[in-house]
């Protein structure tokens, strides 16, 4: 119980912090709308009577007050373009909502068999691991230009860019889906492989598997059914950690494979320097990971009786 | 051990290299995209600069990122931990707040300033000092609580050495391979968050050279010239490589 409390408090915590940084950076830059919004003739005491309407001119903590209210009320503003930037954000969260959730999920049915076959068979195992080093020391740009290279410019397989919601075309979602989720799972399962490897073989290691191994089981056998089910849990914080590098990949991700998410809004705000939607974006995604991971973490409490031992 | 020395060896080798060759790269209207020469030894790209001159200076503007980002990050990370590590509430304090700045990614908020006044290099190296503080600050935090119930720092303490005493004689030098190891895996965040930022447009402004922003160029170029895009990312590749070799190598040595 106490754990629920003190996630939802982070939850909170996250919420006024990076509000709070994200106001004070947006109130340091100079300039306010005034300058944008009278025309240029206007006098001074059009300019004081404006500035007291729109509250500019109240303290500071006053003014953050209203910010962070007009932010839980889902009043965002406008972008710089005069485009409402709530309906733009809720298009395009799912968006990234289902990049995030199909990626981890590639990434889990590539690592965990392969981290598998590597337990049971040494050269696989060097391979994967020599093979996850050259993919974590790439940069993501990198790893997803190559595979738009490998499957899209020489096979032919999957569109290069672009995205189709599942409402319109489902085969097409996940055609255009595909590529961009690889990218990012590549970059989990050499996390998760690496990790799920030494859990498996610190398992391999235990008393059990040895006596099983002495009992004549084979070595495939034994990973496959009894090595397999105790290493799961180390995924547990693996998962929890890539909700975060989800984010912070689907900026560049987005970008390359041109697909309309919270990623690739932030990094066309920040080249059009657009401080009022970038600043919402930011407290959004850092809210959309906390909350991810509080809502693991009640999974994970329902789903494992050793998780509720704390 | 040995781990170790050959990642540092690369890195040094690397670094010599791109010092060696860093310079002004200026920009040759009429040497467009020349294959390799003696004059231009990896080439020139789109606007005439030679090839290797710029990835020597590339590679020392991401060292000039990613050095004070690590160094801020685990500085910080330290004060912040061992200021509070023992004292209930503030050591609790500490953790929620860093627990809920994990929940942001450098690059987000490396964007977020860029939107606020383009790009630039102080802004950069806050972002990822800022983005990598909390990891740090609870792996050390977590260390910390247990060392400082360990023999030799309970001993120091009961007779009557100074909390800072304590910290630098007994604590700090076990921290040292986790702290290294932390910072290993920041430092290679570093350069390729950077090198992603570049890419985008967002990194380093754009007259500073950087390999991101080289493969940024090279993209509408790497079927016809492929060395504008295969010299810096094999730079990326090898500097990558040296780091893991050497974070794995202080991972076996710590054990």
């Amino acid at each position: 119980m106490y754990r629920f409390i003190r996630r939802l408090g982070i939850i909170i915590l996250t919420l006024v912090l990076v509000s709070f940084s994200v106001f004070l950076l947006q109130s340091l830059s100079p300039g306010d709308s005034s300058a944008y919004l009278l025309a240029e003739e206007a006098g001074e005491e059009e300019r004081a009577g404006y500035r007291e309407s729109m509250g500019l001119d109240d303290p500071f903590l006053l003014r953050y007050a209203s910010f962070l209210s007009a932010f839980i009320s889902g009043d965002w503003g406008m972008t710089a373009n005069g485009l409402d930037i709530q309906e733009i954000v809720m298009r395009r969260f799912p968006v990234t909502l289902s990049l995030a959730v199909i990626s981890i999920t590639m990434a889990l049915a590539i690592s965990v068999p392969l981290s598998m076959l590597a337990a049971c068979n040494k050269a696989a195992g060097r391979i994967a691991a020599a093979a996850s080093v050259a993919i974590m020391s790439l940069p993501s740009f990198l790893t997803a230009v190559f595979l738009i290279l490998i499957f899209s410019v020489w096979l032919g397989l999957f569109p290069p860019a672009g995205y189709i919601a599942p409402g319109d075309s489902f085969t097409g979602f996940m055609r255009t889906m595909f590529l961009p989720s690889l990218a990012l799972a590549l970059l989990h399962s050499s996390l998760y492989l690496r990790v799920f490897r030494k859990a498996l073989a610190e398992n391999l290691a235990k008393p059990f598997s040895i006596s099983m191994l002495a009992m004549g089981v084979k070595r495939s056998e034994l990973v496959v059914r009894s090595a397999f089910r105790p290493s799961l849990p180390v995924l547990a914080s693996l998962i929890a950690g890539s909700f975060v590098a989800s984010a912070a990949g689907s900026a560049v991700t987005e970008t390359i494979f041109a697909i309309p998410g919270i990623g690739s809004l932030l990094v066309d705000a920040a080249l059009t320097r657009d401080a009022a939607l970038s600043g919402v974006l930011v407290i959004l995604i850092a809210l959309a990971v906390s909350a991810a991971n509080a809502l693991f973490e009640l999974l994970l409490f329902f789903a494992d009786p050793r998780a509720r031992r704390g | 051990m040995r781990r170790i020395a050959a990642g540092l060896a690369v890195l040094g080798i690397v670094i010599i290299f791109a010092a060696a060759v860093a310079g002004d790269a200026y920009a040759d209207g009429s040497a467009r995209f020349l294959p390799p020469s003696a004059e231009h030894p990896f080439g020139t790209d789109s606007m005439g600069r030679d090839i290797l001159t710029l990835i020597g200076s590339g590679i020392l503007v991401s060292l000039s990122v990613a050095v004070p980002a690590t160094a801020l990050s685990a500085l910080g990370g330290l004060l912040l931990s061992f200021g509070f590590a023992g004292r209930r509430f503030p050591s609790a304090a500490v953790i929620a707040v860093s627990d809920s700045m994990r929940s942001l990614p450098p690059i987000i908020l490396a964007l977020f300033l860029n939107a606020l006044s383009g790009p630039g290099m102080a802004k950069i190296v806050a972002a990822l000092s800022i983005g990598n503080m909390p990891s740090i600050a609870r792996m050390c935090h977590a260390r910390i609580a247990v060392l400082r119930t360990e023999g030799p720092a309970v001993a120091a303490e009961c007779m009557g050495v100074s909390r800072l005493g304590i910290f630098i004689y007994h604590i700090l030098p076990h921290l040292v391979p986790y702290l290294s190891a932390q910072c290993v895996s920041v430092f290679s965040a570093s350069i390729l968050t950077e090198a992603s930022l570049s890419y985008l447009g967002c990194g380093v402004p754009p007259q500073l050279p950087s390999l991101g922003s080289m493969l940024a160029d090279a993209r509408g170029a790497v079927l016809t010239h492929p060395a504008i895009a295969i010299w810096p990312a094999a730079f990326l590749l090898a500097i990558g490589i040296a780091l893991e070799l050497v974070a794995k190598g202080i991972d076996e040595v710590s054990r």
